[in-house]
């Protein structure tokens, strides 16, 4: 958490996204506007025996145009590449450049989800040509690894390699973090950086979340479970990808180089408790602090992005979080639920609703814009974000 | 022609240079047989890294650590490399194995640590021909 009375203000400058409603955010908020849907059959990959056949992809992606070196391409895996483009997009336009920035104090903070592992690789690798043999002999596993999997593969599948690679593709080289704690990593991320530019320790930032769940042990490792079991067929759980980055920087800088302003980010918490105790948990501790550190009412408020997908265990204690802070039932407080659209982008999900948020309150001109954006993770741990356009 | 296509012949030529246009994400047309990998191509170490993968693999062959450098350039033991760098005798053996390599990029003579600027396609068709041999 962060204080906020009698420090620096921390603003947004730049916004750059990749989402199923469009590889760019412009595209993303005219699609959203007009009621269209980034929900789909999946196509990545063959799901049908899964049970499982609906996911929010994002189509029409070309990460190359974004990669200063392309070569560089080869150590990306799909959320890298998401995260590349949508921060070199969000460096442009926030005119983040040598020339308005010292480079060295700009840094990189985004949250990420688990790594790719290029399994079909390891498999091919493991399944070799010289004869057969056993993988839990280490000799022959080292064998087979050593000879059939390409180096690069360990690098590829780095955690840090996201935040290492947007660094050397924008060309910033200030402090550099990935935060990887699943569904709030975007929201953490941001609140963190944002603490960065408050405590001088960065001049700029670029903050934000990248994930994608279309890849097949994603699904295995718990999300197609999750989706299964919430009903993703009825669309109350969809499995989706996608990334956005920011430019956070002080107030008073972006003020004076004449940038535009898309938001100031207000106040940050985070907190986490078990799920399943039966009360509005992390969530309810987190809205009532940035309410507090905002200076705001819950009735100030004209926006709340959802955290959870339609049902199941965190949608129970976010309705119950809802309780506990607005005193109202859900259906009396202003809730967006961009992920019946968008599905439920992980790791990004905090970044990603965070920039349809900025479009969204860019649509009421003439008067302050305050939201709140919330994001819950599996383990019961949650972050929120508190909003404000002037 | 010069000596080393004749000695690499057209298929060797074609796999390496694929090899090495995949690494750097080029078209093998665009890369010059003689262009030097790190100077004129960009190559970082991880790219290295992944060409003796991409040659191997091509090739059904393991490179031991450092085979290119003894083998195509200079060995340490050879006494044509000393502490302060190539020796005279040195530089014109490696301009007799490497005619084509644009020599002038080192006025000053060449230093251990410049050896590896010294590695082209060529370098690498040369050294595959013996082994393959």
């Amino acid at each position: 958490m962060t204080g906020m009375s009698g420090e620096a203000r921390v603003v947004i400058t730049g916004m750059g996204a990749i989402t199923p409603l469009g590889a760019e955010l412009d595209c993303a908020w005219s699609a959203w506007q007009g009621g269209r849907s980034g929900i789909g059959p999946v196509t990545r990959f063959d799901a049908s025996s899964w049970g499982l056949r609906h996911s929010a992809e994002v189509k029409d992606f070309d990460a190359r145009p974004h990669f200063r070196t392309p070569k560089a391409l080869k150590l990306a895996d799909r959320k890298t590449q998401f995260a590349v483009a949508a921060a070199s997009m969000a460096a442009a336009a926030a005119g983040l450049r040598a020339e308005s920035f010292p480079m060295d104090q700009v840094g990189v903070c985004i949250g990420a989800g688990g790594s790719d592992f290029a399994l079909p690789d390891v498999a091919r690798a493991l399944a070799g040509n010289d004869g057969p043999g056993c993988i839990e002999d280490i000799r022959f596993f080292g064998r087979r690894i050593l000879s059939g999997l390409n180096p690069l593969w360990l690098l590829s599948n780095l955690p840090n390699m996201v935040s290492a690679l947007v660094a050397i593709q924008v060309g910033v080289s200030g402090p550099n973090n990935t935060v990887m704690t699943d569904w709030v990593a975007g929201a953490q991320a941001i609140g963190e950086a944002s603490g960065w530019i408050r405590s001088g320790e960065a001049a700029a930032v670029l903050a934000g979340g990248t994930d994608s769940s279309l890849i097949p042990q994603t699904f295995i490792s718990g999300v197609g479970r999750e989706a299964i079991s919430a009903g993703a067929e009825s669309g109350q759980f969809v499995p989706g990808e996608g990334a956005a980055i920011f430019v956070l920087e002080e107030r008073d800088s972006a003020v004076s180089r004449g940038a535009l302003i898309h938001g100031e980010v207000l106040s940050y918490a985070t907190a986490s408790t078990p799920l399943d105790a039966g009360d509005g948990g992390a969530l309810s501790v987190t809205m009532g602090r940035v309410l507090r550190e905002a200076g705001w009412t819950s009735r100030d408020l004209h926006a709340i992005g959802c955290a959870t997908p339609g049902s199941g265990r965190g949608r129970e204690a976010e309705v119950l979080a809802l309780r506990e802070i607005f005193g109202r039932a859900p259906e009396a407080l202003p809730l967006v639920d961009f992920k019946s659209r968008i599905g439920h982008t992980l790791a990004a999900s905090g970044a990603v609703e965070l920039a349809l948020m900025l479009k969204m309150m860019v649509q009421s001109p003439g008067r302050p814009v305050r939201a709140l954006c919330n994001s819950l993770g599996r383990l019961g741990q949650a972050a929120s974000l508190a909003v404000s356009l002037n | 022609m010069t000596a080393l296509m004749k000695i690499g012949g057209s298929e060797l030529r074609e796999r390496v240079l694929k090899a090495v246009a995949s690494a750097l994400d080029r078209d093998p047309s665009e890369i010059d047989l003689y262009a030097s990998l790190i100077d004129d191509l960009g190559a970082e170490s991880i790219d290295f890294l992944d060409i003796r993968f991409r040659v191997e693999s091509e090739f059904g062959i393991k490179i031991p650590d450092d085979d290119l450098w003894q083998g195509e350039l200079l060995s340490s033991g050879s006494g044509l490399l000393t502490e302060r760098g190539v020796t005279r005798e040195g530089l014109r053996t490696l301009q007799e194995r490497l005619p084509e390599f644009r020599w002038e990029r080192f006025p000053d003579g060449i230093s251990q640590a410049d050896l590896p600027r010294l590695l082209t396609p060529a370098t690498i068709i040369s050294y595959l021909e013996k082994r393959l041999r």
